[in-house]
């Protein structure tokens, strides 16, 4: 890949990251939506920079039903935004913690990224042998990774926890794709959309839960009264 | 390999998938809705009751018939997986007809709660077949996703606090692990497509052949990420955390499927992917049966402190689970044979423990033990399968559960794991005596006042609730009297896993 195309894969995959820890700290979850909207918009721009960078026209298609899943999916009915204005915000706010986070990974990122003119070959690495080494932008992807499970392990509103799935999503299909980009075949692409189901199931479950209980938030749940005495 | 074209196998999953539209959007009573779902699944059990039939008597280990191009497959533990499915589930929503019936006349569940349950259940059916016969990995996630959002749904049936937090909590740990299945995937993927540039997909039946080529370290990560990712989706400790409250909040049928069969995929998927490292790497060996030895250990002593029957029983899953990846773990013939084993005595065993607790519940209204005691004059028929499928699980001799678990034990001696050999066996005398001691409580015991209030009936349950309990004790005692029955279809299963292995 070229050295243009490398520098905008990684500025798109820290904005990535930046757009990933907003959607999650946001205490409006609406706007938190608009944030997680955003980060997929980066993800989109970085499936076309490899498709046009590698030649593989399955990255297009990946960018194109990519597109779908972060325009049209959460508007419809049972989606994220459906679900955001239908759930109470989150009580809890922004944390100082997540914040230092981001400015140490993106500053640490950029400054071992731009010493290394945008490659960062481990060696021993088990992908060693692929013809670029492993990138700094596979990193960024690695870091999106862990920063959902991160965010899965340690929210305790429903919403955000979706919010965390979805980042952790991303964070596996940018390694795929920054693993293997020439590689692909139609079959990778349907990997993309199951999420989005889980998704949808998991929402309708948060908007029952947030009917009924007004909360989302998986510790005050527990706490709550089940209306009309406990079922067993 | 022998490979032979099969026009049946891409046939099975249509059949539920069709009976589940007609149950979903046709305008039917309740006796055309339970003759479309029986029409759903047992038209399907015979279909790959045929196929079975067709690759048993080809006598050949190598012998793997193929669809689509190869996009599907299926060897003897595909079709041993995909019998026990349609068995199970039609079981299961015979059992349903009444309860679920029951549960719809209560309120508790909506009459168009009622169609979606057996649409779903149906759905899940279909999509159980192609997780087993599909043989591209990243499309064989896919379908493993879209039976997670059906079994979610079925677990949220009741749509109380806890049963929508426990399908919840099951759809978000099982999709963060399959995430983990697709970065192990990713990492053998990406090593494979530098070496190979011809390789566009990760063929299961090729796995073996990738085995051989991957660098040491590069195993070890997948290893990790796979058994991650299976133990999960299997309920093995320490990723079991959904399992308890899935099985227990769940209506009593959907408990028997999760603790029969869903829990089943687990050890499935790690007998296709980490199996083929193990034998050629003993610290592969050692890591699981570690963990599975630390999920048999801690999953029976869970459950015997627990007051809740349902929860009890779904610990005991997480017990049981731990032996099935202990043997197949160590990619030796009677590890695996011992292993697939234990899947079909702990599928008839676990669920009729489940049926027989639904069956309690249904007529008492409560499943915490303390609350029960002197069932057995009243309910003598469940009482005495309850008792049967606990005296399984526990292994007791004549019975199926004794022969699949010695198997394993076998298995673990010949590998010379001797301490995973005194743990298995020390948890089975645990399993035995926490699950007597649960049926002893529940069933005869002093009388309490729930079940002293109970009127004496004709019948103590309706038929179709019985008939499923009755099978499964039945078969329990078969297969313990005449473990040779299920010889050739284990052992080809066996055999089928170590040709891929000798690739």
């Amino acid at each position: 890949m070229s050295f243009i195309a490398s520098l905008l894969v990684f500025v798109l995959a820290l904005l990535a990251i930046v757009f990933a820890l907003f959607a999650v700290e946001a205490r409006d979850l609406v706007r938190s939506m608009y944030w997680y909207i955003a980060h997929s918009c980066c993800l989109i721009l970085i499936y076309v920079t490899y498709a046009v960078a590698v030649q593989n026209q399955y990255l297009l298609i990946w960018a194109g039903l990519c597109t779908v899943n972060t325009w049209i999916l959460p508007f419809l009915k049972g989606g994220l935004k459906y679900t955001a204005k239908r759930i109470p915000a989150e009580s809890a706010s922004p944390r100082l913690g997540s914040l230092l986070l981001l400015v140490v990974t993106v500053g640490a990122l950029s400054v071992i990224g731009f010493s290394s003119s945008l490659r960062l070959v481990v060696s021993g690495s088990p992908i060693d042998t692929l013809d670029q080494g492993i990138s700094l932008n596979l990193l960024a992807a690695l870091i999106l990774f862990a920063y959902g499970i991160i965010v899965l392990m340690t929210r305790r509103h429903l919403f955000k926890m979706a919010i965390g799935l979805l980042v952790m999503t991303a964070g596996a299909h940018l390694t795929l794709v920054q693993t293997a980009p020439r590689f692909f075949s139609m079959v990778e692409i349907e990997i993309l959309t199951k999420v989005m189901g889980t998704v949808f199931a998991m929402l309708y479950a948060v908007r029952l839960l947030a009917e009924r209980y007004h909360t989302t938030d998986a510790g005050e749940l527990l706490h709550r009264e089940e209306p009309g005495g406990e079922h067993e | 390999m022998n490979e032979q074209a099969s026009l049946l196998l891409p046939l099975i999953p249509f059949i539920p998938l069709l009976a589940a539209s007609f149950v979903a959007f046709a305008e039917s009573d309740e006796t055309g809705r339970r003759v479309a779902f029986l029409t759903g699944t047992l038209p399907a059990l015979g279909l790959a009751g045929a196929l079975m039939g067709r690759l048993i008597a080809l006598h050949d280990p190598k012998a793997v018939l193929l669809a689509w191009g190869g996009f599907l497959y299926a060897d003897l533990l595909t079709c041993l997986f995909i019998v026990c499915t349609f068995a199970l589930v039609a079981a299961v929503g015979t059992y349903s007809f009444s309860y679920m019936g029951r549960e719809c006349a209560q309120g508790i569940v909506t009459a168009q709660g009622l169609k979606n349950y057996y649409s779903l259940l149906l759905v899940f059916c279909a999509f159980m077949t192609w997780t087993v016969t599909i043989s591209h990995l990243f499309f064989m996630f896919l379908v493993v996703e879209i039976a997670t959002i059906a079994v979610s749904f079925l677990v949220a049936t009741e749509k109380t606090k806890f049963a929508l937090i426990a399908s919840f909590k099951y759809n978000l740990l099982v999709v963060m692990a399959m995430l983990f299945a697709v970065m192990g995937a990713i990492l053998i993927f990406a090593r494979m497509s530098a070496a190979y540039p011809s390789l566009s997909r990760i063929h299961l039946l090729e796995m073996g052949k990738l085995a051989v080529l991957l660098p040491a370290p590069l195993v070890l990560i997948g290893v990790a990420c796979f058994t991650c990712a299976f133990g999960t989706k299997g309920g093995m400790m320490p990723f079991h955390s959904w399992l308890p409250d899935a099985h227990s909040e769940a209506p009593a049928p959907i408990s028997a499927l999760l603790s029969g069969l869903v829990i089943a995929i687990g050890p499935f998927l790690f007998a296709r992917t980490v199996t083929f490292f193990a034998p050629r790497y003993s610290a592969v060996q050692l890591f699981v049966a570690g963990v599975a030895c630390v999920s048999i250990v801690l999953g029976i002593l869970l459950s015997i402190v627990q007051n809740d029957l349902k929860r009890l029983l779904a610990y005991s899953s997480i017990s049981q689970i731990g032996y099935i990846f202990a043997g197949i773990s160590l990619g030796t013939y009677l590890g695996l044979y011992g292993g697939f084993f234990h899947v079909v005595t702990h599928l008839l065993a676990k669920s009729l423990l489940f049926l027989c607790a639904g069956a309690v519940i249904y007529r008492v209204g409560v499943r915490r033990i303390s609350d029960l005691g002197g069932l057995a004059r009243k309910m003598p028929v469940t009482a005495f399968c309850f008792f049967l499928g606990a005296l399984s699980m526990g292994g007791m001799p004549f019975l199926a559960g004794f022969m699949s678990k010695y198997t394993i034990i076998l298995a673990l001696a010949k590998a010379r794991i001797w301490w995973a050999v005194a743990i298995a066996t020390f948890a089975g005398v645990l399993t035995l005596a926490g699950l007597v001691w649960a049926a002893n409580r529940v069933f005869w015991s002093e009388e309490s006042p729930k079940v002293a209030a109970l009127a004496a009936e004709h019948h103590e349950l309706p038929l179709p609730m019985m008939i499923p309990m009755v099978l499964l004790a039945s078969l329990i005692v078969l297969f313990g009297v005449l473990p040779q029955s299920l010889y050739p279809v284990l052992d080809g299963a066996t055999r089928s896993i170590l040709a891929m292995l000798a690739v």
